[in-house]
């Protein structure tokens, strides 16, 4: 304790002082040299997207290569000129936001205008946009945050979010598939439009399939994958062969959806708590269904950590025998493990007494009343939708990560001999694209809500690790699904 | 006379813009946060009076009950760990062995890595599938565990922040242990002393009262942990991990419950306070 | 016979625990490391032992060699922002730091004895409580998103750390020397610059180095108070790396690799001093 520090040698400390120093002077010096303080900013950007689409096959390869030109954008901000702020969500397919980045620069150069893009995670942009709004700051335009849109524009009260059917009307509204259009229609108008529909389907690993005698088109209901992972997990006893995240969060509420709606599963039936038909004999049966999964050892415990990444991580170390996703894990598959991607198969999710359901996430460009460059923001969805040619580019460099919003561009890429098959699986799911207000199936802001706050994801937790039986969980949740209908529509 | 006052304004002068500066980034945001854990404050609309409604909200709460309770049980737990393995590095490392200073420089390592990489590194090592730690327990006994499942999450919590811990108190106990005159253990060993009774009797008090404030401090450090369970679990599976730093920021980034957060933040100061006084007295004595 | 007998135990003794100390810390490291300079494609092999060395994963977080590069996917602007941030916040905490901890140590001035404890209030104090009020306050002040708002922010984190740290070594410096130096018609200031700074330089240099290091290591800040890319620092990078749709493991460890480097380096060249001033600043008052 009575140590003198003195007696440290100095000289040391001179030493680290300099390091400090030299530190210091990298640093600054990096930092000047990336960031010029000057007047005149010169920002110079080459964005090649080049891509390799890989089919399922894998045994052919054909090589689509999108070249963004180069853009000299030159600003100066002595000029009293218009800066557009942007927040993008960050895909899974990297080559889709650099096209994106990329066209917004062009647009930029072109408009003479200043851009500051952010970017955010999946996770962590609807709290941007939430707080952007909450403190009268949000940003001018927003790419993502899908589940948000009926929450910000749906009461008449609080309509934080710009209409924007000039929009549509300049891009030529008839071409975007309905679907699409109905889920940001509210009261008449439209309140975004969809960069690309990501649809979840089945990624089944082949050789798993071979391996206990089957062929992945025997596999159609939810009885045939189950009973093909019991077959799996009997082979391979240290495997979780179902993919399902049953964490609280997005995905964790996706996999209680997928099995939910095919057998019986059903919302709500209009905007009041009486229409909510969550508590239901078929949620008691269906979270039954997955506990005994759970139970039986077909998923992994890890699964019930909130975590996104957990499914598609199993997918692409093979510890799965096939995850229900958009296709972003195949498109990672294709850039990192190629063998793993020509021994996949991508289908329509399974089918159930009910039908064939899938999980559509949206992906909205939108803009906000309260931002002062709202028409610009515009002016750049219009850019980013309307050149159709460019567009179709943007989709195939996502490597079938995600669809296309236009019936067109579907249709044109079906046609492709080369990626036509993994398109159509797009094209034929597409009727059993459904949302999470289902039966309603329109936008609807207390949905928005119990969405945002991943409520339907709690039963897994209830059950699985406060172990409350099933009739507490559903009645749990189905009250809480209540009480926020019930605060947001007063009845 | 007059150069008390000179020395006192130049005092001040001093020592003006440090507090100014603290004032204005911690002082008032701390007055703020109970400013406004007395109003009620949902998303889009302005700030209400609410009065005591958030504590009430709060104290209601099931899962803020079980923050504070996973919360103390994570502190005291690895706490009491990082105090006897502590403890016992620092011994280990004030005998005479060959490659003392290497494994005693390994051993500190933990301490200059950021929390946020240690979260990291766990991550990966404790990976089902391809991580390290099941690789060992698959080699040596045969089973994997889920490191991050619900059965083993919290122990696994307690293991990254001790194995992280360690070396500040190893250090700390070294340094206390080196200021023991040697001649009191020889002295002792004359007198046909055990070694148990020599480290009663001599080690024990002569490092207690750096004992004393390195588990204080660490402590408040452990209890106010969140850099790494927010990488590593984000408060999950469910909410077994969900300590109060976790449940601040869930109630203000994910629910905008601001109010509520601010109450939680309040409700958890005295803790605080209680263990800063301790070592502020510990300090004076 | 006996006795030497008990002495080959206890040494036996003490190399079994140095290797279980070594391999209790060296593990999670070394798979860190591991994992970092492999190809890729052996992660998913499952070894244990890298069969191959390979330095693609560190080029590619710095955006060599690697054809799917996707904006904010390297590490090198989060290092730059990083090393900015944390540098001016070193030196803002440091400045600030030697002239009110100099007052807290030397002047005697009504009211010193409260600035004193409440320096190491806030430096003991969890950043968490703060939180809330600290993301609320600067929304309004319009620092969200600002190199200023995430340094003012880090100040309230490092600035009472300088200031207690450096209290505790001004009061190390013998007072005889500076009063001689006022005999010999120094005034305060130059007093301060060549006595009192030449001898505490050490401290000085180590202080303000751990600001740098406790800047460096911040999560809470950046986390809530940044959300552009392009000033986004190195712990968030990390978090990226590990909340993307999957995690490239060994992208994730070499990034880890690369941000723990600074702060390690520092702390180890200036350990002994942390040390010594948290213990022995204190103890003397």
């Amino acid at each position: 304790m009575s140590e003198e520090p003195k007696k440290v040698d100095r000289r040391n400390f001179l030493y680290v002082g300099l390091g400090a120093v030299a530190l210091v002077a990298i640093g600054a010096a990096a930092y000047v040299a990336m960031n010029p303080p000057v007047v005149t900013q010169t920002v110079t950007t080459s964005v090649p997207t080049t891509s390799v689409v890989t089919t399922t096959t894998a045994t052919t390869v054909t090589t689509a290569t999108t070249t963004t030109t180069a853009t000299t954008i030159t600003t100066t901000t002595g000029v009293q000129k218009p800066k557009l702020t942007i927040l993008y969500m960050s895909t899974y397919a990297p080559a889709i936001n650099d096209w994106l980045t990329a066209r917004t620069l062009v647009w930029a150069s072109q408009r003479g205008v200043d851009v500051e893009i952010s970017t955010a995670s999946y996770m962590e942009i609807k709290p941007k946009i939430l707080t952007g709004v909450e403190t009268g700051n949000p940003p001018d335009l927003v790419f993502g945050g899908g589940d948000l849109v009926a929450l910000l524009a749906e009461d008449p009260k609080a309509r934080h979010i710009e209409p924007i059917d000039d929009v549509y009307k300049e891009i030529g509204e008839d071409d975007v598939i309905d679907k699409l259009k109905k889920w940001y229609t509210i009261d008449g108008k439209k309140y975004a439009i969809d960069l690309a529909l990501h649809a979840n389907q089945v990624h089944l690993i082949k050789s798993f399939v071979t391996e206990v005698g089957r062929k992945p088109e025997e596999l159609v209901t939810w009885d045939d994958y189950v009973e093909f992972a019991r077959e799996v997990k009997r082979r391979h006893p240290d495997m979780f062969p179902i993919g399902l995240t049953l964490g609280k969060c997005y995905d964790g509420t996706e996999s209680w959806y997928l099995t939910w709606w095919p057998h019986g599963g059903e919302m709500c039936t209009g905007r009041s708590s009486t229409a909510v038909k969550f508590d239901s004999p078929e949620s008691r049966e269906n979270l039954q269904r997955i506990i005994n999964w759970y139970n039986d050892a077909l998923i992994n415990p890890q699964m019930l950590q909130a975590d996104e990444m957990l499914n598609n991580n199993a997918y692409l170390t093979k510890s799965a025998a096939f995850i229900i996703e958009g296709p972003t894990p195949y498109y990672a598959a294709v850039t990192r493990n190629p063998e793993l991607a020509g021994d996949t198969i991508l289908k329509a999710p399974p089918k159930g007494p009910k039908g064939t359901f899938t999980w559509g996430s949206q992906w909205p460009l939108y803009t906000f009343s309260a931002s002062k460059n709202k028409e610009l923001a515009k002016d750049l969805i219009i850019f980013i939708m309307k050149d159709k040619a460019e567009y179709k580019k943007m989709i195939q460099s996502g490597l079938m990560a995600v669809g296309p919003t236009y019936k067109s561009v579907t249709e044109e890429l079906v046609k492709d001999p080369n990626v036509g098959h993994l398109y159509k699986v797009y094209q034929d799911i597409l009727p059993a694209v459904t949302f999470y207000s289902y039966p309603l199936s329109e936008p609807c802001k207390a949905m928005d809500a119990v969405q945002a706050n991943y409520l339907v994801a709690d039963l897994f937790s209830l059950t699985l690790i406060d172990k409350k039986d099933v009739d507490t969980a559903v009645r749990t949740v189905g009250d809480q699904i209540k009480q926020i209908f019930k605060q947001t529509y007063g009845q | 006379m007059r150069l008390k006052t000179r020395e006192a304004l130049e005092g001040y002068t001093f020592s003006t813009p440090a507090f100014l500066l603290l004032f204005l980034v911690l002082f008032f945001p701390f007055a703020y946060v109970i400013y406004i854990s007395f109003f009620s404050k949902t998303f889009g609309y302005e700030p209400v009076f609410a009065g005591l409604k958030n504590y009430f909200l709060i104290i209601s709460d099931p899962v803020f009950k079980y923050s504070l309770y996973i919360s103390t049980l994570y502190t005291v737990v690895a706490v009491l760990f990082k105090l006897l393995l502590g403890l016992a590095f620092a011994i280990l490392f004030a005998q005479e062995f060959k490659g003392r200073t290497l494994v005693r420089t390994v051993a500190v390592i933990p301490w200059g890595i950021p929390l946020f990489v240690v979260a990291a590194l766990f991550f990966w090592f404790f990976d089902y599938n391809l991580g390290l730690a099941n690789a060992i327990l698959k080699a040596l006994f045969g089973v994997k565990i889920f490191w991050l499942g619900p059965d083993w999450v919290v122990p696994s919590i307690i293991y990254v922040n001790v194995w992280k811990g360690i070396p500040f108190f190893m250090v700390n106990f070294l340094g206390a242990l080196q200021t023991i005159p040697r001649s009191l253990y020889e002295a002792a060993e004359i007198d046909g002393a055990s070694a148990w009774e020599r480290f009663r009797h001599i080690t024990i008090p002569g490092i207690k009262y750096v004992m004393l404030i390195v588990c204080l401090l660490s402590t408040i450090w452990t209890f106010g942990e969140f850099d790494t369970i927010f990488f590593l679990t984000r408060g999950g599976p469910g909410y077994l991990t969900h300590i109060v730093p976790i449940y601040i920021y869930h109630q203000a980034f994910s629910n905008f419950n601001v109010g509520t957060a601010a109450a939680a933040s309040v409700i958890s100061v005295p803790i605080f306070l209680a263990l800063i006084s301790v070592i502020l007295w510990a300090l004076r004595r | 016979m006996k006795r030497s007998t008990s002495l080959l135990i206890k040494k036996i003794a003490i190399y079994i625990s140095a290797i279980i100390v070594f391999v209790w810390t060296a593990l999670p490291l070394y798979w860190m490391i591991a994992t970092a300079f492999r190809p890729e494609r052996e992660i998913y092999e499952g070894l244990v032992i890298p069969k191959q060395l390979s330095l693609n994963s560190i080029l590619a977080i710095f955006g060599f060699g690697e054809e799917y590069i996707t904006v904010g996917s390297t590490i090198t602007p989060y290092m730059i922002n990083s090393t900015y941030i944390s540098i001016i916040v070193m030196v803002v905490s440091t400045i600030l730091g030697v002239l009110g901890g100099y007052a807290l140590a030397r002047m005697r001035f009504p009211g010193k004895d409260i600035l004193s404890s409440l320096s190491l209030f806030a430096y003991v104090f969890p950043t968490v409580v703060i939180m809330v009020p600290i993301f609320y306050l600067f929304s309004m002040w319009k620092l969200v998103n600002s190199p200023t708002g995430l340094i003012l922010a880090l100040l309230s984190h490092t600035l009472p750390y300088t200031l207690w740290m450096l209290r505790g070594f001004f009061q190390t410096i013998p007072v005889d020397i500076e009063e001689a130096a006022f005999i010999d018609g120094c005034n305060r200031i130059k007093t301060i610059i060549r006595i009192v700074f030449p001898l505490s330089t050490p401290g000085i240099v180590a202080t303000a180095t751990y600001a740098f290091i406790l800047s460096w290591n911040n999560v809470l800040f950046p986390l809530i108070l940044i959300s552009r890319t392009d000033l986004q620092v190195v712990s968030i990078g990390i978090l990226n790396y590990m909340k993307a749709d999957f995690v490239p493991w060994d992208r994730l460890m070499a990034a880890s690799f690369v941000a723990t480097l600074p702060p390690t380096l520092l702390f180890f060249a200036i350990q002994r001093y942390i040390v010594a001033g948290l213990t022995a600043g204190a103890v003397k008052r």
